[in-house]
């Protein structure tokens, strides 16, 4: 038991891996969970290579149907329970205690049990590898009747909910610790309205999984009962309830995982432009209609069903266009004329505001529905929500690796490799996701383990698995770069980039009281800036 | 938009407008519809409440020296006993119990904690 506080003090604790594992340091937890994460996102990449390498040509080759029917489940799950909302909020615990001046999280204890739901979760959710019947294999949503006994009739199903219901849990506690402690752990000076852009993409982030993840947290007790005991769904409106409470989920799911990395680009923009972020009040707005638009999104995952109002749901969709055109708008202005450094984290900021406009604008595509009736189900929707999700969240996330690594680690991570793992990255990402829009339009539906070989279909299959080869080179990449630094021990200093916000005031790695020494004052969202820009 | 209180009641107020074209303009809107969104707006409203309540408290004192446990096992034990007892739903009765009574061991351990972080106080 010790003192935290602006006055505390304290040396710095040698806790070990058993220590780390019971941290409520928000460092030991963000960076703990954020680990957790990132190997969950290993092996979901593991399961995509396989399903890549069944596609590469017709018939099948390595496994059978069933067992690929399990990959793209455990694939898609993973992705989304395990990997991208744990370390989007993961990001949230180590930095935005920093960035707004705090000396711990609010409610650590919650955050601590919070990541060990995501591991248990994730044990569970895989351990239906290891049953009879194998694991689930009802795609990352589940559909009801798909999903109930008769259908799959696996333990590694129940496996799955359990796993589920407790990741999404874990997202619940954790979100409410952030945003407490944004609410009440703030720094003299920090109105709301001088928050950090990276900080502000975590409200809302948190805003948006305090009030939709409830409803994955229902429909996952009530696919459970339904399973043990029958009764809770039944007939066409028990199927169209079960989606209706999944996509309340799953629209915004998307978002919560994109939100803190539109954070961290915006952060890298401003550093490498040497400007702090442009339209800061537009961009708070933008934020705030981005995440209401997304939370009145969700019946367009139900077009073809007839059960939702398509005229509202794409209305919704399109107008998504106006809040995502401000931000980009943002970036943009935020660059002109900046004094720009092509360091890496820039590159994969960059890198990720161009794959999002294809994700996003293939997006307002598939928001109207006669253009979603053609394409529903077929593998352009996979192309398209890659290039959202990998294209936006992953190319985010590793500009904010790049970016905080020397916070995080005191080290430097190797400039020329981080080239050579965003050139990999944009190319394998690129080659292996864009056939996709063509087969797609042409027709190959998703989650198929083989295709005719009349189809056509096998030269761009072909180059979609090489393309996937290419992604794995790159993260290899990456992951020498991450050893070579911690091997070589290049020290980062405090402030290695000229970061404009709190974290950059502090040593590398911050000591456990965050800031011994007093703050800088704090005058807008770019307080060292203001330091800066006074000085000069 | 200064307080947080505020800032999270705007964006209450934005998904209700959303959800009140959705109700009002459109004729077929299933009873899901209606309930979801108004379960976000309110639970939205109550959080923008609860945060203004928590800032106005929070004051002078958020930046007090605090005592806090460095590591908190009967946290991450609660946790786990959580899903010992979920587990336990699929496996049979037995984990259930196992869980159960390592969940109220956990929750031992965190009252002792709560004791001891308060006594330093």
């Amino acid at each position: 038991m010790t003192a935290v506080g602006a006055a505390g003090v304290r040396p710095r604790p040698r806790r070990g891996l058993l220590g780390t594992l019971a941290s409520t340091d928000h460092k030991a937890l963000g960076a703990g969970l954020f680990t957790t994460a990132f190997a969950f996102f290993l092996a979901a990449g593991v399961l995509a290579l396989l399903m890549r390498f069944e596609l590469a040509r017709p018939r099948l080759q390595l496994m059978t149907l069933h067992g690929y029917d399990e990959l793209f489940t455990l694939h898609g799950s993973t992705m989304f329970y395990l990997f991208a909302t744990p370390i989007a909020l993961a990001s949230g615990v180590y930095l935005v205690p920093l960035q707004i001046g705090a000396a711990r999280l609010r409610w650590a204890r919650l955050a601590l049990a919070g990541w060990w739901m995501v591991i248990a979760g994730g044990l569970i959710m895989w351990m239906g590898f290891l049953t009879a019947q194998g694991a689930a294999d009802v795609g990352w949503y589940s559909y009801w009747p798909l999903s109930d006994m008769p259908s799959s009739p696996g333990i590694g199903t129940d496996y799955w909910i359990v796993g589920v219901l407790l990741a999404a849990s874990a997202a619940i506690l954790i979100a409410a610790c952030v945003l407490a402690t944004i609410v009440t752990l703030r720094a003299p000076g920090m109105t709301m309205l001088r928050l950090p852009v990276f900080t502000w993409t975590m409200v809302v982030t948190c805003l948006m999984v305090l009030t939709a993840f409830p409803a994955l947290v229902v429909a996952m007790g009530l696919l459970l009962a339904q399973r043990q005991l029958g009764g809770v769904f039944s007939g066409a409106a028990g199927a169209f309830d079960y989606q209706h409470l999944f996509w309340f989920f799953g629209h915004p799911v998307v978002y919560v995982v994109f939100f803190p990395f539109v954070g961290a680009i915006a952060e890298a923009i401003a550093i490498f432009s040497g400007r702090r972020w442009f339209g800061y009040r537009p961009f708070v707005l933008s934020l705030l209609l981005f995440a209401a638009l997304s939370m009145s999104v969700w019946g367009h995952h139900m077009f073809t069903t007839s059960a939702v109002e398509n005229r509202y749901f794409s209305l919704t969709s399109t107008a998504l266009l106006v809040p995502a055109g401000i931000e980009y708008f943002d970036a943009l202005a935020t660059m002109w004329r900046g004094r720009i450094r092509f360091a890496t984290p820039l590159l994969f900021a960059l890198g990720f505001l161009v794959l999002f406009v294809i994700g996003g604008t293939t997006g307002i595509f598939v928001g109207s529905p006669p253009l979603d009736y053609h394409v529903t189900d077929s593998y352009f929707i996979v192309a398209h929500f890659h290039y959202t999700l990998f294209g936006g969240s992953v190319m985010g996330l590793f500009a904010a690796v790049y970016l905080w690594w020397p916070k995080v680690t005191g080290t430097l991570l190797s400039e020329r490799l981080g080239r050579w793992h965003f050139w990999l990255t944009m190319v394998g990402m690129n080659v292996t996701f864009f056939p996709l829009f063509f087969l797609g339009w042409e027709g190959m539906p998703r989650r198929v383990a083989d295709y005719p070989k009349a189809s056509g279909w096998e030269t761009l299959n072909a180059l979609s698995s090489a393309g996937s080869a290419v992604l794995l080179l790159s993260l290899l990449v990456f992951v020498l770069n991450v050893v070579r630094s911690l091997r070589r021990r290049v020290p980062a200093g405090p402030d290695p980039w000229g970061g404009q916000t709190l974290e950059w005031a502090t040593s590398s790695p911050p000591p456990p009281e965050n800031f011994p020494k007093p703050l800088p004052p704090v005058r807008s969202f770019a307080p060292l800036q203001d330091l800066r820009e006074a000085a000069s | 938009m200064r307080r947080p209180g505020v800032a999270i009641l705007a964006w209450a107020a934005l998904l209700g407008a959303l959800a009140v074209v959705l109700w009002a303009v459109f004729e077929e809107v299933d009873y899901l519809s209606v309930l979801m969104p108004a379960f976000a707006v309110a639970g939205t409203a109550l959080i923008a409440l609860a945060g203004w309540r928590a800032a106005r408290r929070a004051g002078e004192r958020a930046f007090a020296p605090q005592a806090v446990p460095e590591t908190s096992w009967p946290a991450a034990l609660a946790a786990l006993a959580l899903a010992l007892v979920l587990l336990g739903l699929e496996v049979g009765t037995f984990l259930c119990l196992i869980g159960a009574g390592l969940f109220a061991f956990a929750v031992g351990g965190l009252a002792r904690e709560w004791r001891a972080e308060r006594r330093t106080r």
